[in-house]
């Protein structure tokens, strides 16, 4: 496989973290808590805004039941 | 009690001790020094010594009742800077006074603006950090480039800048531009 060099870069990152959480019938001040981090830091993610690391990531994964592959959607 | 609750009632004790111990020192040194440098060195090295402490308590504490004493502190400096500053004919203390207004405003911003914040910024997660450790690289990188443009525009004559103005500049523009950075990059969401 080639890949041009920063292509990588410039993928763009949406998350399902709403829709997931949505179905837990969790609020994003409680999924905060139980990762660990602001309120506002799940907002963030949920836009997509923020790149998390994978520890978080993988956190929030735990905490909805789910997978990272599942939450982060990585679009060319 | 918890170790970081433990660990930060330490952090305070010790900037506490070290703050008396200041106060102290720059007394006997202001109280030796035949005034002119020695005198004026005494009393910024003072004032530096003392709005670090200042600032290291406060934000240690990360209490209501620190920020509220920070304030006054703050407003008490303004003042004593502003008297300061007419009283002239002690010698050495030229610039004394815009230091310690200088500082003071610091010290007040920085309690007024940590009075106003919802007690969950006081939560230090991934982001937080992130965004922090960047805005102090970008302010460090800021005042790199104001210090070389100070000095150029110095050296070839083109605006007269005294130590007092570089040093008053330098003072106000590290913290409240890493702030400036800070706002910027939390409401972007990330630092990219």
């Amino acid at each position: 496989m080639c890949i041009e060099p920063g292509f990588l870069g410039n993928v763009k990152m949406e998350t399902r973290i709403r829709e997931f959480r949505a179905r837990k019938k969790m609020t994003q001040a409680e999924l905060a808590g139980l990762v660990g981090v602001r309120r506002e830091t799940i907002v963030f993610l949920e836009k997509g805004k923020y790149n998390p690391s994978l520890k978080l990531a993988h956190d929030v994964a735990v905490a909805l039941d789910s997978s990272i592959d599942d939450l982060f959607i990585f679009r060319d | 009690m918890g170790d970081n609750t433990i660990q930060r009632n330490r952090l305070m004790y010790l900037t506490a001790a070290f703050g008396i111990a200041a106060v102290i020192i720059g007394l006997i040194v202001i109280y030796f020094s035949t005034g002119g440098i020695s005198a004026s060195a005494a009393i910024w090295g003072f004032i530096i010594i003392l709005l670090l402490l200042a600032l290291t308590a406060v934000k240690t504490g990360r209490k209501k009742e620190y920020y509220y004493a920070g304030t006054i502190i703050g407003a008490l400096m303004v003042v004593a800077g502003l008297v300061l500053s007419t009283l002239t004919y002690i010698g050495g203390t030229e610039g004394a006074g815009s230091g310690m207004i200088t500082g003071g405003i610091i010290l007040l911003l920085i309690c007024l603006l940590s009075l106003r914040r919802s007690p969950e910024r006081d939560i230090r997660d991934e982001r937080s950090l992130k965004i922090g450790t960047w805005a102090i690289a970008y302010s460090w990188y800021l005042t790199f480039f104001t210090v070389i443009v100070m000095f150029w525009l110095s050296y070839l004559n083109i605006v007269a800048i005294d130590v007092y103005v570089a040093m008053g500049v330098l003072v106000m523009l590290m913290p409240l531009s890493a702030v400036a950075f800070q706002w910027y990059f939390s409401g972007r969401g990330d630092v990219y």
